[in-house]
C-alpha cells in the first residue's frame, strides 16, 4: 500500500470538488494512481487525462511528481513511492 | 411609451454610437472538442483540457467595421477595437501599442535574391517587443473583469510589457521569470514597479508556479487564466500587415515560435480579416515557424510527424523562445501544414549572424528571438524551400537592447584614440 499527496488544479479541481487529498492505493505507477482516482471520483477523470488513441497522457495535461514533469520520466509508467507529492496541471503557456 | 422622433442625421449618428459602444457577445470555445462557454478568466476547457479561445460574432463586426473608417483612426492596435475582446473602451490601457512600421528591405532583397522582403518591426513597441500587443489587451481585459492585481510567467519581454501596462493602469503586478534571462529585461520590468519573482529553473518551472498562483490568488495572470484574451492582442500583427499592404496579403510570413501562440494568433488574425471580407485568401499565406535548434520541439514534431516531445532543458541564446513544453504547438503544426508553410530551426550561430546582418544592412537592431526569422529565411533560400518571386514578411519581435550580451559577441571593440587630429587621421586611414 502506497500513500501519496495529490494536488488538483484546473478541470480536475472542478470535477473532484477539492484541491488536495491523500490517496492510499495498491500500485506503484502514475497509471495505477489514475485508476485509483477514477475509481474514487468517476471514470470521467481517466477519460480526460488519458488519450486512448495513443495510450499516452493527454498532451494538455502535466503531472508533476515531486516537482518533476513525468513526461521527462516514464510518463504513465513512472514509478511512485510512499510519501510522494503529485500535482495535476493544465499545460498553459502564453509564450511567443 | 412616448416615441422618440429623430431626424435622418441624428438617427445616423445614434446608430454609429450604438455600433461603437455595444460590442457583440464574446464567448470562449475549445478548438479540440468544440465546447462553448461564457467569457470568464479561464484558459482550459473543463471537458478536455484543450486551450480555450475567444469566439466573436463576426457577422456583427462585418456590419460595423469598414476599411475606410479604420484608415483615419489612431495609430495603435486599438484602431481594430471591434475585433478585440474588450466590451467597454473605458477599460483600455494603451501605451501607444502596435502600428509599428512594415519596412521594405531592398538591400536584403538584392543580397538574398528575393522579390519583395518586408520586416514588421515590432521592436519599436513601447517596451521594445511585440508583447505590448497581448499585454495591452490582457491588462485591459483584467480591468474589465474587475481584477486589481495582474501578472504573468515570462521569459522577459512579457514581464516588461505587463509591468508597464500595470503601471499605466495603476494596478499592482507580479511577474514570475526563470533564473537565466537577460539582465536588461529584469531591470526594465523592475523599473516599471513590478514585483519580480525569479524562479529557480526553466521558464516551464516558472510557468507551472504561475498556474498554481492563479489557483491560489485572485490575480489576472495574462498568459495563464487570461490567456484566451491575451493572445487576441497578437492577432493585430496580421491586421496591421494586411492594412499596410493596402489590404493585400504576403505570400509567406516567418514567425518565431516559443509556445506557438504567436503563430496561431497570426493565422487567426488573417482568418478574422477573411470573415469580415477584408481579404479573401487567408489560407494562401504560407505560415512558417522558426525555433532555435537548442529548443525546437514544434519544428521536430513537424518534421517527424510525431507528437510534440517536451524539451527538458532548453539551450539557446533566444531566451524568449526557450519554452520546452509548447502549449500551442499542436495547433501551430496544423496551421503550418494547412497553409503549405514550413518550420525550421537555425543554430544559435546562424541567429547571431542574422542579427548582425539585419543591423548592418537594414538598420534594424533585433534581439536573437527576433533575428531568428531572418536566419530561417536564409536557410529556406539555401534549401530551395522559398521561391524567388515570393513576397515575404519577417516578424522581428523584440529589440536588440533587450539582449545586448548576444550582440556583443559579434561587434568589434571601439578604437580608443587620444583627443587630437593626428590620432584621428591615423585611426581613419588605418581603417
Amino acid at each position: 500500500m502506497v500513500k501519496v499527496k495529490v494536488f488538483y488544479t484546473g478541470p480536475l479541481k472542478k470535477l473532484i470538488g477539492k484541491t488536495r487529498e491523500e490517496v492510499n492505493f495498491n500500485g506503484e505507477t502514475i497509471s495505477e494512481l489514475l485508476r485509483e482516482i477514477s475509481k474514487n471520483h468517476g471514470e470521467t477523470i481517466s477519460k480526460q487525462l488519458i488519450d486512448y488513441s495513443t495510450g499516452s497522457l493527454n498532451e494538455y495535461v502535466a503531472i508533476l511528481l515531486n516537482g518533476q514533469n513525468v513526461k521527462h520520466l516514464q510518463e504513465l509508467k513512472t514509478r511512485i513511492r510512499d510519501g510522494d507529492e503529485i500535482i495535476f496541471l493544465p499545460v498553459v503557456a502564453g509564450g511567443t | 411609451m412616448e416615441h422618440l422622433h429623430l431626424s435622418q442625421g441624428s438617427y445616423w449618428i445614434l446608430k454609429r454610437v450604438i455600433k461603437l459602444r455595444i460590442k457583440p457577445r464574446i464567448c470562449l470555445e475549445c478548438p479540440e472538442c468544440g465546447s462553448l462557454i461564457e467569457e470568464a478568466p479561464l484558459a482550459v476547457c473543463n471537458e478536455c483540457w484543450g486551450p480555450l479561445q475567444v469566439k466573436q460574432d463576426y457577422e456583427a463586426v462585418k456590419d460595423s467595421l469598414k476599411k475606410r473608417e479604420i484608415k483615419n483612426r489612431e495609430q495603435s492596435l486599438w484602431r481594430y477595437l471591434e475585433l478585440l475582446p474588450i466590451k467597454e473602451s473605458r477599460f483600455i490601457v494603451n501605451l501607444g501599442d502596435g502600428w509599428t512600421p512594415l519596412t521594405r528591405c531592398q538591400r536584403l532583397e538584392k543580397e538574398l535574391g528575393v522579390r519583395e522582403l518586408y520586416i514588421k518591426n515590432d521592436a519599436l513597441n513601447p517596451t521594445g517587443s511585440f508583447k505590448d500587443r497581448p499585454a495591452s489587451v490582457g491588462v485591459s481585459k483584467a480591468l474589465e473583469f474587475g481584477f486589481n492585481v495582474v501578472g504573468c510567467a515570462s521569459t522577459g519581454n512579457l514581464a516588461a510589457a505587463t509591468a508597464a501596462h500595470a503601471a499605466k493602469a495603476g494596478v499592482k503586478s507580479f511577474v514570475l521569470i526563470p533564473g537565466n534571462i537577460e539582465p536588461n529585461k529584469v531591470v526594465q520590468s523592475a523599473a516599471y514597479g513590478a514585483k519580480i519573482l525569479q524562479v529557480e529553473g526553466t521558464y516551464d518551472a516558472a510557468n507551472r508556479l504561475g498556474i498554481l498562483a492563479s489557483e491560489i490568488f485572485n490575480w489576472a495572470l495574462l498568459n495563464i487564466n487570461l490567456r484566451p484574451f491575451y493572445v487576441e492582442g497578437s492577432k493585430t500583427l496580421a491586421y496591421e500587415i494586411c492594412e499596410q499592404l493596402d489590404w493585400n496579403t504576403p505570400d509567406r510570413v516567418i514567425i518565431p515560435m516559443g509556445s506557438g501562440a504567436l503563430l496561431n494568433s497570426f493565422y487567426r488574425g488573417l482568418a478574422d480579416l477573411e470573415k469580415i471580407d477584408f481579404i479573401d485568401n487567408s489560407k494562401d499565406v504560407k505560415i512558417t515557424g522558426a525555433q532555435p535548434k537548442g529548443c525546437s520541439p514544434i519544428v521536430d514534431a513537424f518534421h517527424t510527424n510525431n507528437r510534440i516531445s517536451p524539451v527538458k532543458e532548453p539551450k539557446t541564446i533566444c531566451k524568449s523562445l526557450a519554452i520546452g513544453e509548447p502549449a500551442s504547438g499542436k495547433q501551430a503544426i496544423k496551421v503550418i501544414r494547412e497553409t503549405g508553410g514550413y518550420a525550421d530551426a537555425p543554430s544559435d550561430e546562424e541567429i547571431i549572424e542574422a542579427e548582425k546582418i539585419l543591423a548592418s544592412r537594414e538598420g534594424i537592431f533585433a534581439e536573437p528571438a527576433g533575428a531568428i526569422t531572418l536566419a530561417t529565411l536564409i536557410r529556406l533560400i539555401d534549401n530551395g524551400v522559398v521561391e524567388e518571386d515570393e513576397k515575404i514578411v519577417l516578424l522581428v519581435t523584440g529589440s536588440g537592447f533587450k539582449s545586448l550580451e548576444a550582440a556583443q559577441k559579434t561587434v568589434g571593440k571601439p578604437v580608443k584614440i587620444p583627443a587630437n587630429i593626428d590620432a584621428l587621421r591615423e585611426a581613419v586611414e588605418n581603417g
